[in-house]
């Protein structure tokens, strides 16, 4: 049996007050298994980053929990954890890519993987600036780690990003829209890292409009007006034709 | 019909035409007046929705600005009153232009005669002055020995110079009664019917405090001499127990500006000129700079309070472009003329200044009543004036037109901004160039060893160092601010002080000054040699020579002739002299006579000119600041006063000798040097330390507003970056400390050179000012504990708090602000 990694229980989310109030998530129930690769669609306004921030802690859900299971040291509510152990957490259990990539503009690439290495295990730097390196070489930009980020492109930016995400070896990795900057070649070789990622044994989950994105995850979430209107799975005899054939014709049937 | 009935008459369609032609136009001025209205209420809302979103920012500015605007108004307004005190108090008493003053027998019919031959005299009197020694003046039961004043009894005046009561009216004073000098109330707590008395040796009258003398020659406290007025009966009464009365002998000119020739015509032919000669140019700068310091202080605090404005608005102006010129971008893209997007930003700019400048001279008006509460207790409470009315709000105007134009003069980058580029300016992330270049070989977090946020603050600052320049540059001004008056303060009440006051570092100084005094300089001298409590002493002869200037005028030079080696002064040049054909001069002394440590002079006595070396120049802040020193034999020259300087044995306390000396020699004025520089000097001192208060607070609020602005500003630039730091999951804690350091940093470095500025254009500014008083070589006597670790301290402090205090929640820099980059 798959055990449970992150489970949403009935996650309401809304902005402002009174009659500017807006609902952005009523009642999201969502169980993501440990190593699956899931995405989150949705048109725009869905609350599909909302749905992504409140599972990762970075925003506060006006009603419901998230939980986080954890195989060695049991649950841990996120929604009942202070700012300050909601901030460890993030640090050490979870790695974020953002669409716009969001590295310091003041740090250098290496510099930018290595900050929460340091952040996390300030007392062992040597072996973080080593791990650090070495997710550059995987990702395939060793040669830029001293640059500026000003000097490097948007898809070897998104690469430093998931190499940052990946320095403290977190076992859930969140994305939101992750390619919607780049350009379809340098997306689908984002896509390749984030399998790759994924085969490494972790969770991934992340937000995108684009079906062909979502068609490299193994489970599809659709969210319209803040509820879950579809959630396929793919299944194991699919070929990868088959299940973007499939994901796609439901979308279209469902007008998404 | 007729051609004429057809013009006189419209058609029907014409009138309907015509009606809807009016109409219309009235139609379309309508429109565009409601356009106007709403396009100008469009401005409104934009200016208030900015002044809104920056509010700690907008506030700060607006402070800032109404300070600077408030000290400039409160020094116009302080301007204006002294100068107009000054002149009513003078028109008032009818001060004389020329004064000599006389000690000894003085021949009223040859100063009638002299006065006679002058037609530029418009009238003169002698006015007959009975001198107290200080030990025989008596407040309630405190005898005034140990005072340096000279307190002298005198009757009113029939035409001019006359005293006047705080109601500014001529005193009249019954027997029995005295109106005192205003000194006294102010130093002394003395108060109207307190009792004085004058216990002579042989005599003893009880006056009662009627009044207080407003007298425009003697109320500085530079002037040592005071007047106390009584009745002319009590006068007559004390009169034949005074040996040797004083005189004032005085001149009206007919014009003034004859004043210069008659008081040299007097110095060469006048009879009676036992004592110095002075003129109204003197006593009103006496009157001014008592009160005048105050009104420099308050005028370059408004300079630096609007340097630091404009460089705070400079700031605020560069990260408002910085952050809206997508939005400026759109602007011009549309087809907004430049103009207008100038006159989006100018309008908060003028309200700011508008508003500071209002609330600036607003505030001046308690202020300044508050600063010059004893200027108008001395010189009296000038009349309205329209000058009056207008010299502040003239200050506070000139700030805020200062300010407007500097604006102006900023608003020009927006013309700059090219449209595509402020376009394009959100999409990609602005390359930072370090202020100093780096190298791209290592990456330097990696290999620092430094605590993560501790290398980011820091980095920050190197990254983006035009960012904290503004912080670098108010925070080095706070600490010149700071530290200039407080070292002045500590300078002039450091005990080696003395020295600029033309006399060596002693325990007690004698005076000797009446004639009778002054015989009894051998008697004295022998006895305080033989005097066990004595440990060394020299003995000084003040005589009245002559020095020949570089124009050939024959100027007066008082010499004090002695033996300088035992209590040696500090020089600013050369030494004491050695040989009776050598001297030293007071700078303003070199000055005069254009001379310098080298240079040979021509001295001329009662038995003639003989040239001297000049060996020494120092520095004199007292008599005026022209004075000599040398080994001069005195050979008949008028002697002005005799100075005794002395140690008191270890063991025994200064204070006791002088009590001692005081009963034993009561014609002798003794006074302990750790007082005499304040009773010479009080009114400067104190102002000195009223001064340094305020700089001192002011510096910290100053530093406070910044660091707050800074803070709020820097923070809002920051946000994204912030938000995707804490998005990571570096703690809150980690991210305030990264904040802290930036500003600590920079304060450290803004300490160190606001330190370094002090010690040199600081103590160059102040000397440049005392100079004029005659101490142009003026060091700071830096207290260390004072100026290297409370000061610093102390700012450091305001400055982390404060820090602290504006970086202590980023719980509204969350996830929505990522998506802004």
């Amino acid at each position: 049996m798959t055990a449970v990694h992150l489970s949403a229980h009935d996650i309401h989310k809304s902005f402002g007050e009174g009659d500017a109030q807006t609902k952005a998530l009523r009642g999201v129930d969502l169980d993501i298994d440990r190593g699956d690769f899931v995405a989150i669609m949705g048109p725009s306004g869905s609350g599909k980053s909302t749905l992504l921030y409140c599972l990762s802690g970075m925003d506060h859900v006006t009603e419901g929990t998230v939980t986080l299971h954890d195989s060695g040291s049991g649950s841990v509510e996120i929604t009942a954890l202070h700012q300050r152990d909601l901030a460890a957490l993030r640090l050490t259990r979870m790695g974020f890519v953002f669409q716009q990539v969001h590295l310091l503009r003041n740090l250098t690439v290496l510099d930018n993987v290595v900050l929460p290495g340091f952040t996390a295990t300030p007392d062992d730097r040597g072996s973080v600036v080593t791990r650090a390196q070495e997710l550059l070489n995987r990702v395939g930009i060793g040669e830029l780690a001293d640059r500026e980020i000003t000097q490097a492109s948007g898809g070897q930016l998104q690469r430093a990003a998931i190499a940052r995400a990946l320095i403290n070896s977190p076992d859930l990795v969140f994305g939101d829209e992750p390619t919607g900057a780049l350009n379809a070649a340098t997306a689908a070789e984002i896509m390749d890292l984030l399998t790759e990622v994924n085969r490494d044994g972790r969770t991934v989950v992340l937000v995108t409009h684009d079906p062909n994105v979502a068609a490299r995850a193994r489970r599809v979430v659709v969210l319209r007006d803040g509820v879950v209107d579809g959630d396929l799975r793919r299944n194991g005899s699919q070929t990868d034709d088959q299940w973007a054939e499939s994901l796609a014709g439901w979308l279209t049937s469902h007008g998404t | 019909m007729g051609a004429t009935e057809t013009l006189d008459r419209k058609s029907p369609q014409d009138r309907d035409a015509a009606s809807s032609d009016t109409s219309t136009l009235r139609n379309n001025l309508t429109e565009e007046r409601e356009d106007r209205t709403r396009n100008g209420s469009l401005s409104t809302r934009m200016l208030r929705a900015d002044l809104r979103r920056t509010r700690t920012t907008t506030i700060v500015l607006a402070g800032l600005i109404s300070l600077a605007a408030l000290l400039a108004a409160t020094g116009g307004s302080v301007l204006a009153q002294l100068t107009g005190a000054i002149g009513e108090l003078f028109a008032a008493a009818r001060t004389p232009d020329v004064v000599q003053m006389h000690a000894g027998a003085a021949d009223v019919q040859a100063v009638e005669a002299w006065a006679a031959d002058r037609p530029e005299v418009a009238d003169w009197q002698v006015s007959e002055t009975l001198p107290i020694p200080t030990d025989q003046l008596f407040l309630g039961e405190e005898p005034q020995s140990g005072s340096v004043l000279q307190p002298a009894l005198v009757t009113q005046n029939a035409t001019f110079d006359l005293l006047l009561g705080l109601d500014s009216e001529v005193l009249e004073v019954r027997p029995g009664e005295v109106a005192m000098p205003l000194y006294y109330r102010q130093t002394q707590a003395v108060e109207v019917g307190d009792t004085v008395s004058v216990r002579l040796p042989d005599a003893r009258f009880d006056f009662t405090v009627a009044d207080f003398v407003r007298d425009s020659m003697m109320n500085p406290t530079f002037a040592t001499s005071k007047r106390l007025l009584i009745s002319e009966a009590d006068h007559r009464a004390i009169a034949d127990h005074i040996d040797e009365p004083e005189y004032l002998i005085e001149f009206l000119m007919a014009d003034r500006a004859d004043t210069k020739a008659v008081s040299d015509a007097y110095t060469e032919t006048g009879p009676a000129t036992n004592g110095p000669l002075l003129d109204r140019s003197t006593f009103f700068l006496l009157n001014a700079v008592s009160h005048g310091i105050g009104i420099a202080v308050l005028s370059l605090l408004a300079v630096l309070m609007l340097a630091v404005a404009a460089i705070a608005l400079r700031f605020s102006f560069l990260t408002a472009i910085e952050r809206d010129t997508h939005e400026i971008g759109v602007m011009k893209a549309i087809g907004i003329p430049k103009k207008g997007i100038r006159r989006l930003y100018l309008s908060k700019y003028v309200a700011l200044a508008a508003i500071g400048g209002v609330v600036g001279s607003l505030l001046s008006i308690p202020a300044a009543r508050a600063i010059t509460s004893s200027l108008r207790l001395q010189l009296g409470e000038p009349k309205g004036s329209t000058w009056l009315s207008a010299a502040p709000i003239l200050g506070a105007g000139l700030i805020v037109i200062a300010i407007v134009a500097w604006c102006a003069l900023m608003l020009r980058r927006l013309g700059r901004i090219s449209t595509m580029d402020a376009l394009r300016a959100a999409a990609a992330p602005r390359r930072r160039r370090a202020w100093w270049p780096t190298r791209t070989s290592k990456s330097r977090l990696t290999t620092s060893q430094l605590r993560p946020e501790l290398w980011m603050g820091l980095n920050d600052i190197r990254r983006s160092f035009r960012t904290h320049r503004m912080l670098l540059a108010v925070l080095t001004l706070c600490t010149f601010l700071f530290l200039v008056p407080l070292n002045l303060w500590t300078t002039v009440t450091s005990p080696t002080f003395i020295t600029y006051l033309g006399t060596g570092v002693a325990d007690l100084r004698l005076e000797l000054r009446t004639p009778e005094a002054v015989e009894s300089a051998p008697e004295l001298l022998s006895a305080l040699e033989q005097d066990a409590d004595v440990a060394r002493l020299a003995g000084f002869v003040t005589a009245r020579f002559e020095a020949l200037n570089t124009d050939g005028e024959w100027e007066q030079m008082p010499v004090e002739t002695g033996d300088h080696q035992v209590f040696p002064l500090s020089y600013v040049k050369g030494s004491q002299p050695d040989a009776s054909d050598e001297v030293s001069l007071s700078s303003l002394a070199a000055d005069s006579l254009g001379a310098d440590v080298g240079d040979t002079i021509t001295l001329r006595g009662a038995t003639g000119a003989n040239g001297v070396t000049i060996v020494g120049i120092y520095q004199d802040m007292t008599n005026g600041g022209r004075t000599a020193k040398g080994l001069v034999p005195v050979d008949g020259e008028q002697i002005v006063w005799r100075t005794v300087l002395l140690d008191a044995v270890d063991g025994v306390a200064p204070s006791e000798l002088a009590e001692r000396l005081s009963s034993t020699f009561p014609a002798v004025q003794t006074i302990q040097m750790s007082e005499f520089a304040d009773q010479t000097l009080g009114d400067l001192i104190r102002q000195t330390g009223t001064v340094a208060v305020v700089a001192a607070l002011t510096a910290l609020v100053l530093a406070a507003l910044i660091a707050a602005m800074f803070a709020q500003m820097i923070i809002a630039r920051d946000r994204s970056q912030i938000a995707i730091q804490r998005g990571l999951g570096v703690s809150d804690r980690a991210l305030r400390f990264q904040y802290v350091t930036r500003f600590v940093v920079v304060l450290v470095a803004g300490i160190g050179l606001g330190t370094l500025l002090v010690a040199t254009i600081g103590r160059s500014m102040v000397a440049s000012v005392i100079g004029q008083l005659g101490a142009p070589a003026l060091r700071f006597d830096v207290e260390p504990l004072l100026a290297y670790v409370a000061v610093p301290l102390s700012l450091t402090a305001t400055v982390a708090i404060v820090a602290l205090i504006a970086t202590g929640s980023f719980d509204n820099l969350g996830i929505d602000q990522l998506n802004e980059e």
